[in-house]
């Protein structure tokens, strides 16, 4: 197996999986927020792997890369980094959206308890 | 240092620890009682898919993708993966959760601003 097959079998159709999955709720304005991230996710992660490539702490078989590098990576360790930002930015971008539009029942204490709603499990439900 | 067993554990944690920390302070002082309810709605889907990444490592190290350079481990595996190489996993995941939740809350509060 290849670096760019695992990257699409364990990778991208998950994401494709969270993609169907929360089809209603993405929009391009609720992606903003990962967009800004990828940014600093490239800024930071760039540097620290190459260094460790550069170290040693770990390498790549060049029979299972496209060959394609950029300094000490080859391109599919940088489409790593993007994809599992999506991935976990997905489904934790979902739940987050789900607790901040959910009412802040916790910021009422005068109401009583019988007729406060039960949100407390539906608020962390993914 | 970056010869000897603890180099990648070292590596990894003098970049996400200080990171992690930071981004834990900002949450907390952003969201601040609804920080838990918050947390708790982003640090599982961190968990689950930093788990499932190391799972998936374990295939991608048996059939060679990537090796880990001689000595510069601990030598302490799960399942053939090495424990630094799970908890890289955790740790990325981790940070990219609670960069989504804090560039979630400055994207709301410019949005407030604007009339």
């Amino acid at each position: 197996m290849t670096y760019a097959r695992f990257l699409g079998l364990f990778v991208v159709l998950p994401i494709l999986f969270l993609v169907v999955r929360y089809r209603r709720t993405l929009s391009w304005r609720g992606l903003a927020p990962m967009g800004l991230l990828l940014v600093v996710v490239y800024a930071a992660t760039t540097p620290w792997d190459n260094l460790a490539v550069k170290w040693g702490l770990w390498g790549f078989d060049p029979e299972r890369i496209w060959g394609i590098k950029l300094w000490y990576l080859p391109l599919e360790e940088y489409l790593f980094f993007g994809l599992q930002t999506v991935l976990v930015g997905l489904w934790a971008g979902a739940r987050l959206r789900r607790v901040l539009e959910a009412p802040e029942s916790r910021r009422e204490p005068e109401v009583p308890k019988a007729t406060k709603p039960e949100l407390g499990a539906e608020e962390v439900a993914s | 240092m970056m010869e000897t067993r603890w180099a990648y554990m070292v590596h990894l944690f003098a970049w996400a620890g200080p990171i992690l920390l930071l981004q834990l302070g900002l949450v907390v002082h952003h969201y601040r009682e609804r920080s838990g309810a918050v947390l708790r709605a982003v640090i599982p889907p961190a968990l689950v898919v930093g788990t499932y990444l190391a799972v998936a490592d374990h295939l991608a190290i048996r059939v060679g993708i990537w090796n880990f350079g001689e000595g510069r481990h601990l030598g302490v595996y799960v399942a053939g993966v090495p424990l630094e190489e799970i908890l890289f996993f955790l740790l990325t995941s981790l940070m990219v959760s609670l960069g989504l939740t804090l560039f979630t809350a400055l994207l709301s509060r410019r949005e407030a601003r604007v009339p």
